[in-house]
């Protein structure tokens, strides 16, 4: 039964928490590395390149710009609470982001680097040698470089959106279109998929549940795929880690190939394929302004730091 | 073997013990399990395993509506997988990889069938509650309905609704019930209820749903199966098990050590307690030869203190003695020197005696004779004076002359034979002395008695002559031994040559003189001090140092002046009483006359 209970004994969303304290002297360490273009081959991007902390961590493009200029094959997912997620990477490959940072480094659209020649940078530059031996022991290492990145990316965090206030007990967080958006979504199940503290990046499921979305074999791209591209398995074609809906507004365009720009049509698809019923416009709307109270920014305290870099 | 060869072989022994104890003592006490804490880890593995089965089964029911804590439990898994995979790593064990590797697989196991679960299930779920949704809408507004359509339209209908009804208790039933025989049984309804021509409102989308629940149902119940079979727990409790056993070596092996400690403890103490002992006899002979080297050097210092000592006296007798001889020796040499002036003076008072006595009886013949022949000129002198008539002149001058000439050649020879005896006495005088004793004498007032004396003797001379006469006379001045006789002619003689100047003084000087003769006396602890001052005529200083010669005079001849006086003077001072006698004068202004005269002469013959 859709619940609008808020003192709800067994809910399937949880509030984004307020970021963890931190080592904030790793946390300044990381916010400069992330800014940093080091880590590509030509010195060209830099994790901020396409995880803009400036625009919810994203590009707002349907698919990122790769190291040679080129137009990559995947939409960029947000970096704002990502440390919240337990699968990473749309074909749900990765499940830390110490593997996501080592996987971005060796891909040859990305970054086309090694750590060794990153370390060596890191070691030639006086500021990260000094600080990286103030903080660590043994200096500058894989494991101390990741683990700076790392509490970088835990504050990431956006708590207190309107949904999340309203989850906490405030009831007039939401407006009455919303309340209802939240009913209806937990109505049509979008809420067995997106669910979880982070709305969804828990879950591997097939673009196409009830009606296939790829038809025409020709027109399949090889990131289409999906999960099948890490098992190898047939039921796991075009399987997709299942995103956070989290700042879903204003991280358009959706889709891992961002083929799809508005709200709407998204809400539309996911009705028809994954859900098996084709959601009314009224409805939808009512869902699309529930959507839009997901939205949050980052705590002042927080791009204080990114502000000091 | 010697004792130094046995000493070492004592140090090394216990040297080796101690290595071996404190080796010992690592095993058993310090070093550490090395799989310390694996009972915590196991059951932390085994609490997540708890939480993952719960939340599996939570999420199966639609009791938990989020599959976060699926995912929590299986990252904490593992990690802790990690750990004991480091654990084995650095401290390799067959038994217990074998174990861990067994526990790992299960694991993975575990991990791909909850991610196929979590796969199916969410839509399982989903389509379960949609199905069941759509169904109760469907029937509840097919109940409301009232039908006008025809009687075989009708019949549809009942058919139609009978087998959805059916199928909705169906699917129900397979759900809770899933047997192959069910699934096919509705499949065919389905299939059934697809064929109609006429369908209701949304009966496709809830057929679609029933397929979905057919399609996943049986996936999920092979899910379920496989999930529970997995050994997860088992393999833990073998891996405990092992861990376990690993632990009781460990314990067991260390209570070994501990007791092999123990008795080497004790005997490394029993030695140490023998070795000690062994000192201790050491010391206590070493003691004993110090203490005896102690004493004996003891008695050294004693018998050298002693030898000091004696050597201290020996050397203060020594010392004494020769005092006393040198002292001895002194008084010999005084002895001597007086006894050779005695001889001396002895012989010469001998020989000026015998030759004054030979001397003196013609003199005596020449002063009388000459006083005769003055008298008897005297006489002539007055005869002619009566005959002077009588005579030419020419004659009366001539014979006047030579009376004069007579007269004078007499007093001549009168006045050189005075001169002549008057040496003879003096040199009489000098030989009485020769033999004068020496006894204890007042000098001051010698002094003064001879000064009295002097004064009587001068102004008899010289007519009355007056002097201002001052005393300086320390008082208690302690008598002397001297020869009484002797120091009174030398103050006689000073006191005398005093006057002399200071009457020749006056003669020469002008009316505001006054002549002054100064008398001082000082006794100090060793001698007496007599100063005898005049402010007379002097002496010349090419004179000072010939005054105290024998026969040097500046007084004119002829006047009983013989020249010795000083020179007696001296020889008694200093010859007979070893005194001092000494002159200072300014020719003009002063004469001053010290005579010292020592308090401890000794008397002897």
């Amino acid at each position: 039964m859709p619940s609008l209970c808020i003192a709800d004994q067994n809910p399937a969303i949880l509030p984004v928490p307020d970021p963890p304290a931190g080592d904030l002297a790793k946390i300044e360490l990381g916010s400069q590395l992330f800014h940093d273009p080091l880590f590509s081959e030509n010195n060209t991007l830099s994790c901020a390149s396409c995880h803009s902390l400036k625009q919810h961590g994203i590009d707002k493009l349907p698919r990122y710009i790769t190291i040679t200029g080129e137009q990559g094959s995947l939409n960029t997912p947000t970096v704002f609470n990502a440390s919240l997620s337990f699968n990473q990477f749309w074909n749900g490959r990765a499940h830390s982001l110490e593997e996501v940072i080592d996987d971005h480094i060796n891909d040859m659209t990305i970054f086309a680097n090694n750590w060794s020649a990153i370390l060596q940078r890191i070691q030639d530059s006086k500021t990260y040698h000094a600080a990286f031996n103030t903080l660590y022991a043994d200096g500058i290492t894989i494991h101390n470089v990741k683990e700076v990145l790392i509490s970088f990316l835990d504050i990431l965090l956006t708590p207190h959106s309107p949904f999340d206030n309203f989850l906490e007990g405030d009831t007039n967080a939401l407006s009455p279109d919303a309340k209802k958006g939240y009913q209806l979504f937990q109505q049509y199940g979008c809420i067995t998929c997106h669910q979880g503290i982070n709305m969804g990046g828990n879950l591997v499921q097939p673009l196409g549940i009830y009606k296939p979305y790829y038809l025409d074999p020709t027109k399949i791209a090889h990131s289409d795929l999906g999960h099948f591209n890490v098992t190898r398995r047939e039921d796991d074609k075009f399987a997709f880690k299942v995103p956070s809906l989290r700042n879903v507004a204003v991280t358009a365009p959706y889709l891992h190939d961002g083929s799809i720009a508005t709200l709407e049509e998204i809400v539309q698809i996911m009705g028809i394929y994954e859900v098996g019923q084709a959601i009314p416009d009224h409805d939808i709307t009512y869902i699309v302004t529930f959507l839009e109270s997901l939205t949050a920014d980052l705590p002042t305290q927080v791009s204080n730091i990114i502000e000091k870099k | 073997m010697t004792a130094t060869g046995k000493n070492a072989l004592i140090r090394f022994f216990i040297a080796t013990m101690v290595a071996i104890i404190i080796a010992i003592y690592y095993f058993s006490e310090l070093r550490v399990f090395e799989y310390e804490g694996f009972h915590e880890e196991i059951n932390q593995f085994e609490r997540y395993a708890a939480e993952l089965n719960s939340g599996i089964v939570q999420t199966r029911f639609g009791i938990l509506k989020y599959y976060d804590p699926l995912d929590n439990a299986l990252m904490e898994m593992k990690k802790i997988m990690v750990i004991f995979q480091q654990k084995i790593a650095d401290h390799p064990d067959e038994a217990i990889k074998k174990d861990i590797d067994a526990l790992a697989a299960a694991l993975n196991q575990k991990e791909q069938l909850v991610l196929r679960f979590k796969r199916v299930n969410p839509i399982l779920i989903n389509a379960i509650y949609q199905f069941s949704t759509l169904l109760a809408q469907i029937i509840e507004s097919q109940a409301n309905t009232q039908l006008v359509e025809s009687c075989l339209q009708q019949d549809y209908h009942y058919q139609l609704m009978d087998k959805v009804r059916n199928l909705f208790r169906g699917i129900l039933i397979y759900v809770t019930l899933y047997t192959d025989e069910k699934h096919t049984e509705l499949t065919h309804l389905t299939q059934d209820i697809r064929l109609a021509p006429q369908k209701f409102l949304r009966l496709d989308e809830a057929l679609a749903y029933a397929d979905k629940i057919l399609e996943l149902q049986p996936k999920i119940s092979d899910i379920d199966q496989n999930l529970f079979q997995v050994p997860v727990v088992k393999c833990l409790n073998v891996l405990n098990t092992t861990f376990s056993v690993s632990f009781q070596n460990y314990l067991s092996r260390s209570y070994t050590y501990r007791t092999a400690l123990y008795l080497l403890v004790f005997i490394l103490l029993v030695v140490l307690r023998w070795v000690f002992s062994r000192l201790r006899g050491t010391v206590i002979t070493l003691n004993i030869e110090v203490q005896r080297k102690i004493k004996a050097e003891k008695q050294l210092e004693e018998i050298n203190r002693q030898l000091e000592q004696r050597v201290t006296d020996r050397t203060r007798e020594l010392t004494v003695k020769n005092k006393d001889l040198n002292q001895a020796l002194a008084h010999l040499k005084e002895a001597q020197d007086q006894l050779i002036i005695q001889e001396k003076m002895a012989s010469v008072g001998m020989l000026t005696t015998g030759i004054a006595h030979e001397i003196k009886n013609p003199l005596n013949f020449v002063n009388n004779f000459s006083d005769i022949s003055v008298e008897l000129l005297t006489e002539l002198d007055e005869k002619l004076n009566e005959q002077k008539e009588n005579l030419k002149g020419e004659e009366l001058a001539t014979i006047e002359d030579l009376i004069e000439n007579l007269k004078t050649n007499c007093k001549k020879i009168k006045e050189h034979g005075e001169r002549a005896d008057n040496i003879v006495k003096n040199m009489l005088l000098h030989s009485q002395e020769a033999g004068t004793q020496k006894e204890l004498v007042n000098i001051p007032l010698l002094l003064e008695d001879n000064i009295k004396i002097a004064l009587q003797s001068f102004r008899s001379t010289y007519r009355k002559f007056d002097i201002k006469l001052e005393k300086n006379i320390a008082p208690q001045i302690k008598p002397i031994l001297a020869a009484p006789q002797a120091i009174g002619r030398v103050f006689i003689y000073l006191i005398d040559n005093a006057l002399y100047a200071l009457r020749t003084k006056q003669a020469a000087a002008t009316s505001d003189y006054e002549p002054v003769l100064n008398i001082q006396i000082q006794q100090t602890e060793n001698n007496i001090t007599i100063k005898i001052r005049d402010n007379g005529i002097g002496i010349p200083a090419t004179y000072l140092d010939k005054v105290f010669e024998p026969f040097f005079t500046t007084k004119p001849t002829g006047k009983g002046n013989t020249g010795l006086g000083l020179s007696i003077c001296y020889d008694t001072i200093v010859k007979q009483h070893k005194g001092e006698l000494r002159v200072i004068s300014e020719e003009g202004e002063f004469t001053e006359f010290t005579v010292i005269l020592p308090m401890s002469v000794k008397a002897y013959e």
